[in-house]
Parts: structure tokens; C-alpha cells; sequence
């Protein structure tokens, strides 16, 4: 986790001997990028400390797997969009899951909903503008569902549609 | 004497009723914290690579021109998305970091059909946590949830854009 900033550092150490007008330059663009994003990473920070009062992985799990129809598309939706954490965590949870019934419609909507994250939405509405994210986020959802159909068909079993 | 008895059992009963509201008061600040803590750690996760992105963005800044990411991205629609896509599915990690990434790459005049694909592909498409898919869910299921996952980042990205144009943001 420490070694690719740690290796940037040592290569800015390097190049700042080697080439010391190019390297001013690198810093002045790496501190303007980190300035503009102080405020949204602040606002990250305190909806993450709200995401993790009111949700633990296990409720998230729960998710899965329950429901047919439109509630087995929604939830693991739902599901995958507040998941927080690196997918590691998440896999023996959806083994299990898998294991106790799941479908794999229901898995394969809740890892692609994991790309919507709300608590780093302030970060990707101050690149992109709300606009973009609103309609990103939309289709990734519809994607997803898309995703989960083809899926079961192509593995075969329950849509849960 | 029943007076007296009533308002004891009444203070005793103010009294229990006023410890549990400080219980419960104990258990949303002990939740609080525990919240706290939780996100303090998942963030400082996630800092130490978000500022090595950054200051690769730097040096890119610095040391790559435009010229050269135009020799990839060529300004046809459809391939500038699926090398999107393609360098979207080698990397992984916090998504935020596509964002960063992908909002300097805009910088460079990169389409944002390319920059779409690449951010949609960095979480939905995953190269680097494969084995450990294919381990917990199988090689079927992880292979063609990737390939599927690749294929739909495409129309989602150009339908983005294309949207995004029709409202004139």
C-alpha cells in the first residue's frame, strides 16, 4: 500500500537532481490537483462515517439472494452500491452466499453495482459535473441488470425476474 | 405514606428511565466512534495510493505530451472507448482514483468516451483480482461476468456521452 507512493517520492528525489525545471512543474500540477481535492475528500470522509452507522457488511448480505421478481434485482443493486471496502472482503461473503442459494444474477448485479459509490460522488461530481454522474450512475444500474440476465442465461438458472 | 411510597416508585422510575436514555445516548456515541474509526481506517487505505496517483498525474503532467496519448487516442469514437475500457480493466483499486485519473486525462483532450469506458471498467472489470474471483465463485462465472462486464462498459459510455451532448452539458 506504501510502496507506490513511497516509489513516487523516490522517483520525484531522482528527477529532481536529473531534471529540476520538469519536476517543479510535476509538483505544482500533483499540489493543484491535491488542493482542489481537499473539500471533496472532506465530504468523503463524513459520508463514509454515515455509511458505516447505519450499514455493516453482513445487513449488505443479506440483501442478496432475497426476493424475486423486481426485489431480486433492486436489492443486490442496492446492495452493491453501498458495499463499501476492497472486494477481497466481499468475495468469501458472496462464496457463502452462493453456497447457501444465491443466484448468480443477484451476485453479478451487486459486483457491478459497486462502481456506484455514493459516499466518492463529491469527488466525481467535481471532475465530471452532476449532470455526468447522474446519467453514469442510471445507466450503470440498468447495465447491471442487463448484466445479471445474460448471466443467468448464459450459466443457466433462475432469473428471479 | 402511599404519597410518599407513589413518589418514590415515581423518582425510581424517572431515575431508571433517565439511565436508559444515557445508555442509549452511550450506545449512538460508542457507534459513532466506532463509525469514525472505521472510516478513518478505510481512508487512510485509501490516502497513500490516491497521493501516489496524484503525483504520478504530476509527472505525467510534466513529462508526457499530448501528442502522444492522441497517437493512442485517435478521436474515433468506438476505439478511443475500447482503450478506455482496455486500460480501465488492467487497473484496480479505489475508484476514486479513476476519477482523478481520468478527469486529468480530459485535461489532455483524451474523449470522454475514452475517460467513461476507463472509469465504468477500473471496478466492473477486474484482471488483477481474477484468481481470487475464480476462487471464491468459479472460472465460469468470474470469466464471463468480466467479459460481459467489458462488453457493456462500451454502450454505457458512448450512451453517457451521447446523452450528455443532448442536454448540451
Amino acid at each position: 500500500m506504501i510502496l507506490f507512493p513511497a516509489a513516487m517520492v523516490v522517483i520525484y528525489g531522482v528527477l529532481f537532481v536529473v531534471m529540476p525545471d520538469k519536476i517543479s512543474v510535476a509538483v505544482r500540477s500533483s499540489g493543484s490537483i491535491f488542493v482542489n481535492m481537499l473539500m471533496p475528500l472532506g465530504l468523503v470522509f463524513v459520508l463514509m462515517i454515515l455509511l458505516n452507522l447505519l450499514l455493516k457488511p453482513a445487513q449488505i448480505a443479506r440483501l442478496l439472494g432475497k426476493g424475486a421478481g423486481i426485489k431480486g434485482i433492486l436489492l443486490p443493486a442496492a446492495a452493491g452500491i453501498v458495499s463499501t471496502g476492497t472486494i477481497y472482503v466481499w468475495y468469501p461473503l458472496l462464496k457463502d452466499l452462493r453456497e447457501k442459494g444465491a443466484g448468480n444474477s443477484p451476485i453479478g448485479i451487486f459486483l457491478y453495482n459497486r462502481a456506484v459509490k455514493p459516499f466518492l460522488l463529491p469527488v466525481m461530481i467535481a471532475y465530471f459535473g452532476w449532470e455526468y454522474v447522474v446519467i453514469l450512475t442510471a445507466l450503470t444500474v440498468l447495465g447491471s441488470i442487463a448484466l445479471g440476465y445474460s448471466l443467468n442465461n448464459l450459466m443457466g438458472g433462475d432469473n428471479g425476474l | 405514606m402511599v404519597e410518599k411510597y407513589k413518589k418514590g416508585e415515581l423518582e425510581a422510575k424517572m431515575q431508571t428511565a433517565a439511565e436508559s436514555r444515557s445508555r442509549g445516548i452511550k450506545v449512538d456515541r460508542s457507534a459513532l466512534v466506532q463509525a469514525t474509526r472505521s472510516s478513518a481506517r478505510q481512508f487512510t487505505t485509501l490516502l497513500p495510493t490516491l497521493l501516489g496517483v496524484v503525483l504520478l498525474i504530476g509527472l505525467f503532467n510534466a513529462f508526457v505530451s499530448k501528442g502522444f496519448l492522441a497517437s493512442i487516442f485517435s478521436g474515433n469514437v468506438a476505439l478511443d472507448t475500447l482503450w478506455g475500457a482496455c486500460f480501465g480493466s488492467i487497473f484496480s483499486g479505489s475508484p476514486i482514483n479513476s476519477y482523478v485519473i481520468g478527469g486529468e486525462l480530459l485535461k489532455f483532450d483524451v474523449s470522454l468516451f475514452a475517460v467513461t469506458a476507463f472509469i465504468i471498467t477500473w471496478v466492473t472489470v477486474g484482471l488483477v483480482q481474477m484468481p481470487a474471483e475464480i476462487a471464491a465463485l468459479g472460472r465460469r462465472f468470474a470469466l464471463l461476468r468480466n467479459g460481459l462486464s467489458f462488453i457493456l462498459a462500451i454502450p454505457i459510455a458512448i450512451i453517457t456521452v451521447l446523452i450528455l451532448n443532448l442536454i448540451g452539458s
